[in-house]
């Protein structure tokens, strides 16, 4: 029959995966429904094999796996919470021009090199660049991010940010592993 | 007690959210171009949504809540920024026109490390 050798091939092909995922999925649903009674269970762990099955053979590229060491989670940590700091400051220093009687706005454009390597830490990091101090990034092509700044010192100010440090250690964490 | 230092936190971190959404709103009206409204609009949002979602999670009890609320300041979070970007991205593919006197920089093929003390031609 066609569904178990679907089931034999998608357990054969990444088991610890499988049962992540599993065990994911059925967590969020147990989280979601509130209650862990016999008919939540009976409905939930069909499903979410069902599913887990499904993305198996959605997702069956070996390279396109992510690889995440412990020593870069805990980097990862310290990012988001500088992240959270970064954002409220971000969020007062919009406000101040905004609501200033004369509002000193400089925009501009403005090229920078990003040599980051991986897709995700660059997705990651053109996203903060988007929630922090007066810049958006508008576009990513390669190692060129273009960004749009809201004052001249906020576009310049992103070529020497710390995030950026944090965010090259997270890198470097994954390639010696 | 408790109850009541967690009512007063409630409040201000509501009163806190609906500031930083009526910034994002008066930036909206203010500010004079495409690009610089987005500014207001894309962060303001972030942080008014997740200082009220923060509100809620302190007066509504349940896991079920806490893990829905948390859901939705994750979706929030990433999807923001994500929408800010890809509105700009349109608008710059476009071509529309900045406000008068924006500057135009390419730092891309600058030594790294070196940083000029943020001149640039017009």
């Amino acid at each position: 029959m066609s569904f178990n050798r679907l089931l034999r091939d998608s357990l054969k092909r990444d088991p610890t995966g499988s049962i992540v995922i599993f065990s994911l999925l059925l967590a969020f649903w147990l989280f979601i429904s509130g209650c862990a009674d016999w008919q939540h269970w009976l409905t939930g762990i069909p499903l979410v094999a069902f599913l887990t099955i499904f993305w198996n053979q959605l997702f069956s590229d070996e390279r396109a796996k992510t690889k995440i060491t412990w020593r870069q989670s805990k980097l990862f940590l310290r990012y988001f919470i500088f992240l959270l700091v970064e954002i409220v400051k971000a969020n007062f220093a919009v406000a101040l021009i905004v609501l200033s009687p004369k509002m000193n706005i400089s925009p501009g454009l403005i090229v920078l090199k990003v040599t980051l390597e991986k897709d995700m830490p660059k997705a990651i990091y053109a996203n903060s660049i988007t929630m922090t101090p007066g810049t958006i990034t508008v576009d990513l092509d390669g190692d060129r991010m273009l960004i749009h700044g809201m004052t001249r010192e906020h576009a310049f100010g992103v070529r020497s940010w710390y995030m950026y440090d944090i965010m090259k250690d997270i890198e470097e964490a994954g390639r010696i592993d | 007690m408790l109850i009541v230092i967690r009512d007063i936190l409630v409040v201000i971190f509501l009163l806190g959210g609906f500031f930083f959404l009526a910034v994002g709103i008066v930036g909206l009206i203010r500010l004079p171009d495409l690009f610089n409204r987005l500014h207001a609009l894309g962060k303001c949002d972030t942080l008014g949504s997740g200082l009220i979602i923060l509100a809620m999670l302190l007066i509504y009890p349940g896991v079920t809540n806490i893990a829905k609320l948390l859901l939705m300041g994750a979706l929030m979070f990433i999807i923001n920024p994500v929408m800010t970007h890809l509105i700009t991205k349109t608008a710059y593919v476009r071509g529309t026109e900045m406000v008068k006197g924006s500057f135009t920089v390419s730092t891309y093929y600058e030594e790294e490390g070196e940083f000029l003390a943020g001149e640039g031609e017009e």
